[in-house]
């Protein structure tokens, strides 16, 4: 009884399963095709499809994109805004910027408003700064705003923000009561409740997009449930949230924003499991797709947390992994643009697809690059699912790269990748070095199902030591997720200098915090809890505007806490001050422990012999192609030094090691790949 | 690091171009994250860029818009006069003489000369940013300077650092000329460290492929840009064709200052010619000639390559002639504080062009209506001076409207500064930020709307309002109409000594008041043709009124607009007494 936990991630061709059977230390995969038209139906028919008893699974940790392609497709619900009266324009008006991207478009065209003019109030009621009452909220007005919007307007949710609620949140608290006990039929939010931080238009915005998907997820979590339950299951049930914790499927109704980055959180989780777990402190995962490559720092053993978001226009304000995306992936198309070889961030997509799944593509994608080098496992292709179209593959190459550059089908393959691992790679060291990181202290964790090809590549332009590859690379997103906690964070606004008067009340207001959250948390869930209580401060010199993420401890003395701070400051920036410093907010961040799969779980069972079968494959360097031998996963020994070139395979992806690289198992059973160089 | 292996033209030039724009964006990630002043991180005032021995731009990463190709007259003036054999790794010169410069005097321009190895200098790094303070006659913002030397400290491209060390002396000048020393020291500290990561990543590039292979793939980038540029070019009509403006005053005297705006295309050329402006004037309003190619530039990269980066390539075709001495060609001792005749001739090139060219949008408001503030916090007494660039409507194209409420176009990545931080930092306690119904400039696609802010002094302060087109309307396309809302400022909007104001600073009393109006856009084509489901959209969203009018207070008589810096002296005279 009771011993399976289970993951399902739901991205945009496959749905991944993942269950991890504890009694037998046996991990296990599968995929379906999404569906759609109804995303929860796959959901329940990957529940129905596992050969284990619904019921024996105790833990079910789900990752879905269902909130994030909701504000992306403007398929949300109708929101009302109630805010301070004067500022009906508020989030219109924004922060009234271009992105870059838009910089020079001087006919840029303002997408029409999410939240219609027409569906927003203002009501009288003010705060100053200091959280003082100014003006007095007029309940009347609030009602009978929210009576239009709702009961006589369109509006199915409405959210609440005004200005100053981080600095005292009463008003907005007493609106959102009052709407609640008026029209309990309507969803409401508010913006300090979720981001407790100044900058009006951001919280707002964090307000909206909550109510924005909130009914939307709870339609979705709600079916998921009972299909589950139809299905037999009995057991505990969690949503991913973004910044790589599990939240219950009732916190994630509540406050559905905090679920938007879900579906990449979970590789981001399992990164950071990985990098503790195997005493790799200092990681960057390389999560490569189809269309994309996200890239996210653990640093010391820890995950580097945002603040803010950005989904279209709009900001977010949660704590977030640092998440970068980049437009680089496998249906990643290269083109000749006058004298320059371009790849990317254009994409074949699933449809038609790189030309090499003959499915009628004719773009060079970088997948065809792969497959014309050897750098990918024909013979099992797609896991077996499909036959490689080897002739479309050389002809969209030759036809799109060759013939244009006057060089052969081989050379224009590798220089696709040449350009493409150059170009990610530099965007890989912009984010390092916008916090004062250095590539070379890292390694790097290569998965999803074209991590483990663009790897070995990556990691030696960036000089990294080290790539390493999990076991079911292709799926460890959904791995992630069984090894996420249950985690839940609430931040309080401080806005103080660092110095002995303060640094009492900061204890004071710390211990609040941790017992106001843990008290929340156990209502959340329905029973006491008792978590690991972990706090942050968030810091900057008196002036600067970004701040940084600085562990606090209860201990700390003002020269303690700013020590620390400076230490960081200068670590990351080469140069700090003597200068005052202040505390913008303090962040708690409770995690309850869950049950973690083991990694050294194999996946199959070995075949005969040593697996090997012979391979060919381009040397870049040498310009040709080389004999080698192609390996199993499962069929690598331990301890045993597999030098490149050599292509090992799973049943989602191929990893191509160069000359001059060596693989090994490593004793967590991952494989690590290092240059021979660096070890000698 | 592991040198290059060989791979095949195409993509060396790709992945060396791309090298060079990610060192360049590395070099903004670093100043931005260090910077000090808000100008920098928030207004995002500055301009970063690097350029081969020549001097010719390979990458750059702006900040602000029009500072496009910012740094190249500059570095052009600098390259011409340094002694070279006097320069060593590890320099750092700084320039902010307006005339080399191309700005005003806050904007400190750093360069590095790079040494890889070829014996004399490989590479040339860039980086400008806006100081808070350097000994200006008054702080914040000078509006009625009459010469360059009450606009601060000059730097006529001095070492400030040798051979990595700082010049202590040279600094201790500079900040004994500074109300503000620890800020501009941070902001300083931060330049330098762009620069100093800017050198790392070109050493990078050069150790990987070598000189010869690097020149071969910059100069195969910039004739690819060249190429595009032209390819583009193409595509506009051949002609010549001119527009007219005029900007309010200098703000020393009252006259209104005209100018003058010729473009021709050529096959080859595309040249944008000021002659018949007004010469330079007694106040700030002056540009020296390196600012008006830079805002030429920058239009001409909306015409002609908006999504790409740029380099020295992009601007090949494009000429800029302007005779010396006048209002976008000043010479010493020339005030030039006040680049706001640069937003409003901005758009004249479009001005120009918009009857032959149908993509181009009509008139958006004008130029940027922003404010400052300078004073003492009423709580902590803490000195403050802010600033808040507010978003106006843009014009109409023959596609769609306007856009509400975004900053002026050549200031289009700005962002406005939040409420919540003014009223923590300053005593600007607001009570409106709205739109203005019906100050869209009405067409068959309307204008963009534009802004109401109205802030009350929670304690004595110094309001700079800032715009330079009060007097004179804005344009429409094919009979649109322009805007009913001109950018402009309300002092006492709540009292009968009510007083409207362009360009203008006052100290504002405890419980005082003002109402700061940002401009609607121009429209595009005749109203009648309106879509009906637009039309009714807007009455739904209160956008557009029944009354069609914008509210009594924001209308602006011509004749009614305060603007001159000269009745500011006797106002502060007023307010110290």
């Amino acid at each position: 009884m009771d011993k399976y936990k289970l993951s399902i991630d739901i991205g945009g061709t496959f749905i991944d399963v993942v269950q991890f059977d504890f009694d037998n230390k046996k991990l296990s995969a599968f995929k379906l095709p999404t569906t759609p038209h109804d995303p929860a139906e796959g959901v329940i028919s990957a529940i129905a499809g596992l050969d284990v008893p619904a019921g024996q699974v105790f833990e079910f940790i789900h990752g879905t994109t269902l909130g994030l392609n909701a504000i992306l497709e403007r398929k949300g619900t109708t929101v009302g805004i109630i805010t301070n009266e004067g500022f009906r324009d508020l989030f219109e008006i924004a922060r009234g910027a271009l992105e870059f991207q838009d910089m020079y478009r001087f006919d840029f065209d303002r997408p029409r408003q999410i939240v219609e003019r027409r569906n927003i109030r203002g009501v009288p009621g003010r705060m100053d700064y200091q959280g003082n009452e100014v003006t007095p909220l007029d309940a009347g007005a609030v009602i009978q705003a929210a009576r239009e919007l709702y009961e006589q307007g369109d509006c199915k949710a409405i959210a609440v923000s005004f200005l100053h609620s981080y600095a005292n949140t009463a008003h907005e608290a007493e609106a959102v009561r009052l709407i609640r006990e008026a029209f309990p039929g309507c969803e409401v939010t508010s913006g300090a409740q979720l981001a407790n931080e100044y900058r009006e238009y951001e919280r707002t915005s964090t307000a909206v997009m909550d109510a924005y998907i909130k009914p939307v997820l709870k339609n979705y979590l709600g079916r998921v449930s009972s299909g589950m339950e139809g299905e037999g299951f009995r057991g505990k049930k969690y949503v991913m949230n973004s910044s790589g914790g599990a939240l219950t499927f009732g916190l994630a109704e509540a406050e559905p924003i905090a679920t938007v980055l879900s579906g990449p959180a979970g590789g981001v989780s399992g990164a950071l499991y990985v990098a503790n777990a195997t005493e790799r402190p200092n990681l960057i995962s390389v999560d490569v797709g189809g269309t994309s490559l996200d890239a996210c720092l653990v640093v010391d053993g820890k995950p580097v947390d945002v603040f803010e978001a950005r989904i279209d226009e709009f900001p977010i304000l949660q704590p977030i992994f640092d998440l970068r995306t980049l437009g680089a992936g496998g249906g990643s198309i290269a083109y000749v643009d006058d004298t320059l070889l371009r790849v990317g961030p254009q994409s074949a997509g699933a449809v038609p697809g790189p030309a090499s799944y003959g499915r009628g593509g004719t773009d060079a994608t970088v997948t065809d690059a792969a497959v014309m080098l050897g750098y990918i496992d024909t013979t099992n292709f797609m896991g077996g699912k499909m036959d490689v179209a080897l002739d479309a593959a050389a002809e969209a190459i030759r036809v799109n790269i060759s013939d244009k550059l006057g060089i052969s089908i081989e050379a224009a393959a590798q220089a696709i990748f040449d350009v493409l691992i150059s170009r990610t790679s530099s965007s890989v060291k912009e984010m390092m070095l916008e916090k004062g990181l250095d590539p070379r202290d890292f390694a790097m964790l290569g998965f999803g199902g074209c991590g483990p090809l663009f790897g070995p590549m990556l990691f030696e332009e960036l000089d990294m030591a080290e790539l390493v590859v999990p076991p079911l690379p292709s799926v460890f997103s959904a791995w992630g997720m069984m090894a996420s906690d249950l985690n839940f964070s609430d931040a309080t606004s401080v806005m103080e200098e660092v110095g002995p008067r303060m640094i009492a009340g900061l204890k004071t207001t710390a211990e609040d915090l941790a017992t106001r959250s843990t008290a929340e948390l156990s209502e959340k869930i329905g029973e006491p809890v008792d978590p690991t209580v972990n706090f942050f401060a968030r810091i900057r010199f008196v002036g600067q505007e970004h701040t940084l993420n600085v562990e606090y401890h209860l201990d700390d003395t003002a020269e303690t806490l700013f020590q620390r701070f400076s230490d960081m400051h200068a670590d990351r920036f080469g140069h700090t001050f003597a200068n005052a410093c202040e505390v913008v907010s303090l962040m708690v961040k409770l995690v309850l422990p869950t049950q973690k799969p083991d990694l050294s779980s194999k996946v199959s069972a070995p075949l005969e012999g040593d697996g090997s079968a012979d391979h060919r494959m381009y040397d870049p360097e040498a310009a040709a192609f080389v004999a080698c031998k192609r390996y199993n996963r499962d069929n690598l020994v331990s301890g045993t030094d597999y030098p490149g070139p050599v292509l090992i395979t799973d049943e989602g992806s191929s990893l191509p090691i160069f000359k001059g690289q060596v693989a090994r198992i490593d004793p967590y059973g991952m494989i690590a790949i290092t240059r021979q160089e660096a070890r000698a | 690091m592991s040198r290059s292996k060989p791979t095949s033209k195409a993509a060396e030039i790709e992945i060396i171009s791309g090298l060079f724009i990610s060192a360049a964006e590395q070099m903004r990630r670093t100043l931005v994250r260090t910077a000090f002043n808000p100008v920098i991180y928030e207004v995002l005032d500055f301009g970063i860029s690097i350029a081969d021995a020549k001097g010719r731009m390979i990458a750059e990463a702006a900040g602000i818009t029009s500072f496009i190709g910012a740094n190249d007259y500059a570095l052009g003036k600098l390259i011409e006069t340094l002694d070279h054999d006097e320069l060593r790794p590890g320099d750092v010169i700084m320039l902010n003489t307006p005339y080399w410069n191309s700005a005003h005097t806050s904007d400190a321009l750093l360069v590095t000369p790079v040494f890889l190895g070829s014996g004399g200098i490989d590479i040339w790094l860039c980086v400008r940013a806006h100081w808070l303070d350097i000994g200006a006659k008054d702080a914040g913002y000078v509006l009625d300077s009459t010469d360059v030397h009450q606009e601060g400290l000059l730097m006529p491209g001095v070492r400030v650092i040798k051979e990595g060390k700082l010049d202590k002396e040279i600094w201790a000048i500079l900040r004994a000329n500074s109300r503000l020393p620890d800020a501009i020291e941070g902001d300083f500290n931060a330049q330098v460290a762009c620069l100093r990561t800017g050198e790392k990543a070109v050493a990078a590039i050069f150790a990987k492929f070598g000189k010869d292979r690097v020149a071969a793939a910059v100069d195969a980038y910039i004739d690819y840009s060249d190429a595009k540029t032209r390819e583009a070019l193409a595509g506009l009509p051949r002609g010549t064709w001119s527009s007219e403006e005029w900007l309010d005053d200098d703000g020393v005297t009252d006259t209104p200052i005209k100018m003058v705006c010729t473009v021709t295309i050529t096959d080859d050329e595309f040249i944008v010619d000021y002659t018949g402006t007004d010469p330079q004037v007694a106040g700030p309003v002056n540009i020296p000639i390196g600012g008006t190619i830079t805002m030429a530039k920058t239009y001409f990269k909306y015409l002609t390559q908006p999504g790409t980066p740029s380099n020295h390539g992009s601007y090949a075709p494009l000429r800029v002639e302007v005779p010396e001495g006048t209002l976008f060609s000043a010479t010493y001792p020339a005030a030039t504080y006040v680049g706001w005749s640069k937003m409003v001739a901005f758009e004249m090139i479009a001005k120009a062009l918009a009857p032959v060219i149908d993509w181009i949008p009509a008139s958006s408001g004008g130029d940027e209506p922003g404010f400052m503030a300078v004073g003492k916090h009423y709580v902590t007494g803490r000195p403050f001076v802010i600033s808040n660039n507010e978003g106006i409507g843009w014009g109409a194209t023959h596609v769609h409207d306007g856009a509400n409420a975004l900053q002026h176009p050549s200031t289009s990545t700005v962002r406005n500064t939040p409420i919540e931080v003014m009223e923590r930092q300053t005593n600007l306690f607001h009570t409106r930020l709205e739109l203005v119904e019906n100050s869209g400039g009405l067409g068959q696609y309307r204008g963009g709307l534009g802004v109401r802010r109205d802030v009350q002094m929670a304690g004595d302060t110094e309001i700079l309002s800032m715009k330079k087109k009060c007097k004179t309307r804005t344009w429409a396309l094919h009979g649109g109409e322009p805007s009913q809302l001109m950018n402009h400022m309300v002092l006492w909007p709540d009292q009968p000594r009510q007083l409207k104001v362009g360009m203008y600073r006052k100290v504002l009393k405890t419980g005082e008041s003002f109402a700061n109006f940002a401009a609607g856009g121009s429209g595009w084509g005749d109203p009648a043709k309106r879509d009906p489901a637009a039309a009714a959209y807007d009455l739904a969203n209160g956008y557009v009124t029944e009354s069609g009018q914008i509210e009594p207070l924001a209308r602006l008589d011509e004749y009614s607009v305060r603007t001159l810096g000269t009745e500011n002296e006797a106002a502060r005279k007023e307010a110290a007494e």
